[in-house]
């Protein structure tokens, strides 16, 4: 009862995004029948899975007013951590439950790494996140210094296949919104959004607020992790590079879902929906088959008109 | 949370909606470019799309639907992907990664559908390589500078990029042909990036460092730049390794360069094509045909522009733009008798 | 035994000292009034016994045993509840959600239960059903709340940790008769269950109303303590005032004239509730009263950045709509805050950039001639006295009374005919302070009329020509001539006030 009446607009603010989302739908479905046939819808969550996963983990950071912009380079370091690990032990199947395991525990390090500077050591956390990207980014490199290494097909296989009948694919997806569900219904939620929304305020309550923005990062390195792992699934090899164009991309899904950079206000299913925006706009880019020197243009112009959409009804919503 | 859960439900009931079907004289072809910097790969494409129309003169239509962007290598697979959910026949990629693509190829042959990999090789098994062997390219135009030296003489290489692939099979290449010519030297070998302003500035301090150079073995746009500072300091007794662009043929034909070029064709991806749809019309492969490291490739034959065709090879192009590259394509016909059974 | 007990505090902010050495104590099952005037060092003494600011010296005993919390979070634990001045509410959350803040109550699962918290949220709202007015609900956001409502909340929000010590910092500012009678319901309610309250106000009548004891507090000193019983209103203010000395009058070259500048009827806006007063040409009007009773409101409104809900301003006969300070600043009126920071210097780019900012707002040239522009503002730079080593290094290089100067100088190279001064000589050294004060003086006689409101009350008196008290939103008085002294500012400040509209 409660929670219908809370879909009023005040409280979702990713109303927005949902209706841009299903135009964009639409819009796909037009340009390309087959868009609504489950393999395809399937295929489609996968090409998504990356972007969706930094942009939840990017929620959280943004919730408590930070930002993360070395998202999309823990991504590249523990893709290529993973799979160097894989192949070095012979692509066994521990040396599989071994790269997965040291692959989130090195994201989690990373993110650990931005959280004290920026909650504990009171750096900006712009520049910070930025610098460290640098860092993460240039290990990467180290580690892999051109794209290579191979995993074995069962684990791709496994990943582009089903369990009990679903994709795997949505499998984790499901899970990583069973996750943010839970996350959504924890005293340190609100603690996260209190961060946010007014700092001062949430200190002088006792609200743990440097813990609680550490906490923050951290999740953005677990889930740029589960990024990574899934993006090792996607290709089955090792790429220094194959992150960077995440972290830019997971600030965009989480403000195009309505969630504000200022803090407090938003959640992580705008930013899903943000990221499956973002990718259904390449996708409608390719179906309507504009010539290359368009297409970014076109591109840029969707997403600004996305966003104003939501500027629009953030004030309406202000003004009633 | 609520919203993508009823997102994927939705694709879930319209999961049961009709299919596509094609008919034996139609086939619909997904050209996947990965990066668009050069006037080579805006000609690869324009020439596959060349080589689809004159299918209907054969009486099949050929459809092609071309991909061509600046994207990593997921933005890639998500362009394979989208051809994979359009439900094409088969796809032809000049890909960005040799080994990434893996997972998406597995995918694309489990819906029926032919990968062919065009200018780079790639590991993949789901997948086969059309296009040229680099190590046979850089071994014919060493086997020309070789010859040209009278297999005598002190020789220098200007390299692309360390550690690419190509790259790697290229200097393979030379380095196996050098050795067979125990009079033939190599001083120096220098990496320029595959970067013409870099190959010129190689090239000057190659010749400074080294006066006794007799021969230059240097990689596409680069040998622009090395023939440059060659011309700036007069040194036209050292022969060197030439490019396929039209600019580069025309100051050949001006100043009588003493060069040899192996072609890489743009036309590869035109000549994959033209495998593709033979392939598609159910001809079958000759047995122990595949070639290569990764056991998938087909190789094509490079032509060598040398003294010997320079007048002929020249004369077919100096009307078109500088930009355009020498090109060839395996024709239909050519395909049928080289890689298929009768 | 006090159940809490402060001794020789003592606390310096920079080079300012917010405490000298206070001494407080505090009865279980009593409310005790803290008062004394802005910047007494009052809010300071709570903030530490909260944690949230470390003494520099002095001790805390609470129930006997020393005690010296690093953060609130051992201040909270220890049952020490705080009610902030400021707020500490979160705007874009909910209204329970801000109740229950950091104990959310749980589900077995260790998941927050929103339906209970809903309902404890409806429960503590319950407390104050009659007062509290319309909109108010679990779910309803708290930046959708009025100032009062607001304040409510907070209370309700320190009282659902269910303290032993509540500190109320200002509690009742914003709320009218009926919601302090609510909220003095529910402290005498706490009182009789034994908790111990702080209870910080400006308003007399409340003092003799609910609490028990009273101290008063004076320059980081406790000057007065006593049972309510046995002190009086007249003790009180006394104390407050200290040694009653007239106000050092000041040599002054201006005389106001008859003229009207600045005439402002029935103005309301945040804040302000039907303000209606004259100013006349070459007039230092003051604008005087305890902290934020309407002063800053009014001249933000008058500036444009503060919208009106109703009334009407005249300058020099004319109506003025003040739509946004760039239709302000087109009508030749100037305002100076002295809130640099946040209103006044853009502390990174240079000096003259600063200084021409103003003239450059209303500049219609696309063309910008810096020459003539520093022609323009150098003879203000010069009557000001503006020490600076080029007009070309950043403004974060000079001293804060040279940073207000740069200022000031901006606006009088607009040759404003209404200057509008916000608090102008906060945190600046007493030379800087001569120097605006000689330079006001020379303004004036050239015909300009000047709104002055300072928190210094010396300052104040010593300068204007008339004081205007505000309290709660409206004048309450207006101080000509001899009446210009602390003791009839305070009587006019610290009386109740009157019944918001």
């Amino acid at each position: 009862m409660k929670s219908t009446l809370r879909l009023s607009g005040h409280r979702h603010p990713y109303l927005m995004a949902a209706v841009v989302f299903l135009v964009l739908c639409v819009v796909n479905a037009i340009l390309q029948p087959s868009f609504l046939k489950f393999g395809v819808a399937t295929s489609n969550v996968a090409a998504f899975l990356p972007m969706a996963l930094v942009a939840i983990g990017q929620t959280y950071v943004v919730l408590a007013s930070d930002i993360d912009l070395s998202a999309g380079a823990i991504v590249s370091v523990v893709n290529v951590v993973v799979v160097s690990i894989i192949e070095g032990m012979g692509g066994t199947g521990a040396s599989i439950a071994a790269g997965l395991t040291l692959g989130i525990a090195v994201g989690l390090i990373c993110g650990a790494v931005n959280g004290l500077c920026v909650a504990y050591l009171r750096f900006q956390p712009i520049v910070t996140t930025f610098a460290t990207g640098i860092v993460f980014a240039g290990f990467a490199l180290w580690v892999l210094p051109e794209a290579g290494r191979q995993v074995p097909p069962e684990f791709y296989l496994a990943y582009a296949g089903t369990v009990l009948g679903v994709p795997t694919v949505l499998w984790i997806l499901l899970a990583a919104i069973a996750f943010a569900g839970v996350i959504a219904r924890t005293r340190f939620y609100q603690a996260l959004r209190a961060t946010g929304g007014n700092i001062q305020a949430a200190y002088q309550t006792g609200v743990p607020v440097a813990r609680v923005r550490l906490r923050a990062y951290l999740l953005s390195g677990l889930f740029a992790a589960l990024a990574g792992l899934a993006l090792v699934g996607e290709t089955a090899s090792g790429d220094p590079l194959i992150g960077g164009a995440l972290t830019l991309a997971s600030v965009t899904a989480v403000v195009l879902g309505g969630t504000a950079l200022s803090g407090c206000i938003g959640g992580v299913a705008g930013s899903i929906l943000g990221a499956f925006i973002l990718g259904l706009i390449n996708n409608v880019i390719f179906f309507a088959q504009l010539p290359f020197a368009w297409q970014g243009l076109i591109q840029g112009l969707i997403i600004l008109a996305a966003l104003a959409g939501g500027v629009v009804m953030a004030r309406g919503r202000q003004e009633t | 949370m609520s919203r993508s859960f009823l997102a994927v439900s939705f694709a879930a009931v319209f999961a049961l909606a009709g299919t596509l079907a094609n008919a034996k004289d139609t086939f619909t072809i997904g050209l996947s470019n990965g990066w668009v910097g050069s006037e080579w790969r805006t000609q690869m494409i324009d020439e596959a799309e060349q080589a689809a129309k004159e299918w209907s003169k054969r009486g099949v239509t050929v459809k092609t639907i071309a991909q061509s962007a600046n994207v990593d290598v997921p933005g890639q697979i998500a362009q394979i992907r989208n051809f994979i959910n359009q439900g094409v026949d088969a796809i032809i990629v000049n890909p960005n990664s040799p080994t990434a693509f893996d997972p998406i190829f597995a995918q694309a042959k489990a819906r029926g559908i032919l990968v062919i990999s065009t200018d780079a090789e790639v590991s993949s098994k789901d997948a086969i390589y059309v296009g040229i062997d680099q190590k046979a390219w850089a071994m014919q135009s060493a086997e020309w500078l070789a010859k040209t030296l009278k297999g005598k003489g002190n020789v220098v290489a200007i390299n692309g990029v360390a550690g690419h692939p190509a790259n790697q099979m290229r200097v393979a290449g030379y380095k196996e042909v050098f050795a067979k010519y125990p009079g033939i030297r190599v001083l120096n070998e220098v990496n320029a990036n595959w970067d013409q302003a870099q190959g010129q500035q190689a090239m000057q301090n190659l010749l400074a460092t080294y006066p006794q150079i007799n021969g230059v073995w240097v990689q596409d746009g680069m040998a622009a730049g090395a023939w440059r500072a060659l011309t700036d300091a007069k040194r036209s007794d050292v022969a060197a390794t030439g490019e396929i662009r039209v600019d580069f043929l025309k100051t050949w034909n001006d100043r009588k360069f003493n060069s040899g070029a192996s072609v890489n064709p743009p036309g590869c991806m035109a000549s994959a094509l033209n495998v593709a749809v033979l392939r598609l019309q159910g001809r079958q492969f000759k047995d122990g045909i595949f070639k290569g490291q990764y056991g998938n490739a087909l190789y094509i034959p490079i032509p060598l522009i040398d003294s010997s065709n320079f007048q002929k090879t020249y004369e077919q192009v100096k009307d078109k733009p500088g930009y355009i590259s020498v090109t060839t394509v395996v024709t239909p016909e050519q395909a049928e008798q080289m890689f298929f059974k009768k | 035994m006090p159940i809490l007990e402060a001794s020789g505090i003592r606390k310096q902010f920079g080079g300012v000292v917010a405490l000298a050495g206070a001494d407080f104590s505090l009865d279980a099952g009593a409310v005790h009034a803290l008062i004394g005037s802005n910047g007494c060092g009052k809010s300071t003494l709570c903030k530490i016994i909260a944690g949230s600011v470390a003494a520099d010296a002095g001790t805390i005993r609470l129930d006997g045993n020393p005690v010296s919390f690093s953060d609130p979070q051992e201040a909270a634990a220890a049952g020490i509840g705080v009610f902030y001045q400021e707020l500490s509410l979160v705007r874009p959350m909910t209204v329970a959600e801000n109740i229950y803040l950091g104990r959310e109550p749980r589900m077995r699962t260790g998941l927050l239960d929103r339906d209970a918290l809903r309902s404890q949220a409806e429960n503590a709202l319950e407390q104050f059903r009659s007062v509290i007015g319309t909109g108010v609900h679990p779910d309803a956001r708290v930046a959708d709340l009025s100032a009062d409502q607001s304040q409510l909340i907070e209370i309700l929000k320190v009282l659902a940790a269910n303290p032993r010590i509540i500190i109320l910092d200002e509690a009742t500012a914003a709320l009218d008769r009926n919601q302090v009678d609510a909220v003095f319901h529910r402290i005498r309610a706490l009182k009789a269950d034994g908790c111990a309250i702080i209870f910080i106000t400006h308003r007399m009548d409340e003092v003799f109303e609910i609490a028990d004891r009273v101290t008063v507090m004076r320059n980081g000193l406790t000057v007065l303590s006593q049972p309510i019983g046995q002190t009086s209103h007249d003790e009180i203010v006394a104390a407050m005032v200290g040694d009653v000395m007239p106000p050092a009058r000041r040599e002054r070259k201006h005389v106001p004239a008859q003229e009207t500048a600045l005439e402002v009827e029935q103005l309301s806006a945040a804040k302000l509730a039907g303000v209606s007063f004259k100013a006349r040409r070459g007039e230092i009007l003051g604008l005087g009263g305890l902290h934020g009773q309407g002063q800053s409101a009014l001249l933000r409104a008058l500036f444009g950045a503060l919208p009106l809900k109703a009334g009407s301003i005249q300058v020099d006969g004319k109506r003025l709509a003040p739509k946004g300070p760039r239709t302000v600043m087109r009508r030749s009126i100037a305002y100076v805050s002295g809130d640099r920071a946040r209103h006044g210097v853009m502390a990174i780019r240079p000096i003259f950039e600063n200084l021409v900012i103003s003239l450059l707002s209303r500049e219609r040239r696309v063309v910008v001639q810096t020459e003539r522009l520093e022609r323009e503002t150098r003879p203000f730079i010069e009557r000001l006295k503006l020490k600076f080593s080029s007009l070309q290094a950043t403004v974060a290089e000079l001293s804060g009374g040279n940073q207000q100067k740069v200022v000031l100088a901006r606006w009088l190279a607009t040759h404003p005919s209404v200057l509008l001064l916000d608090d102008p000589t906060k945190g600046i050294d007493i030379q800087t302070k001569e120097d605006l004060y000689s330079t006001m003086d020379e303004l004036c006689s050239q015909g300009v009329c000047i709104l002055l409101h300072s928190s210094d009350d010396e300052e104040l008196l010593g300068i204007s020509d008339r004081v205007l008290v505000f309290n709660g939103g409206r004048i309450v008085a207006e101080l000509t001539g001899e009446q210009r002294n602390r003791q009839a500012l305070y009587e006019a400040a610290y009386a109740t006030a009157p019944a918001a509209a």
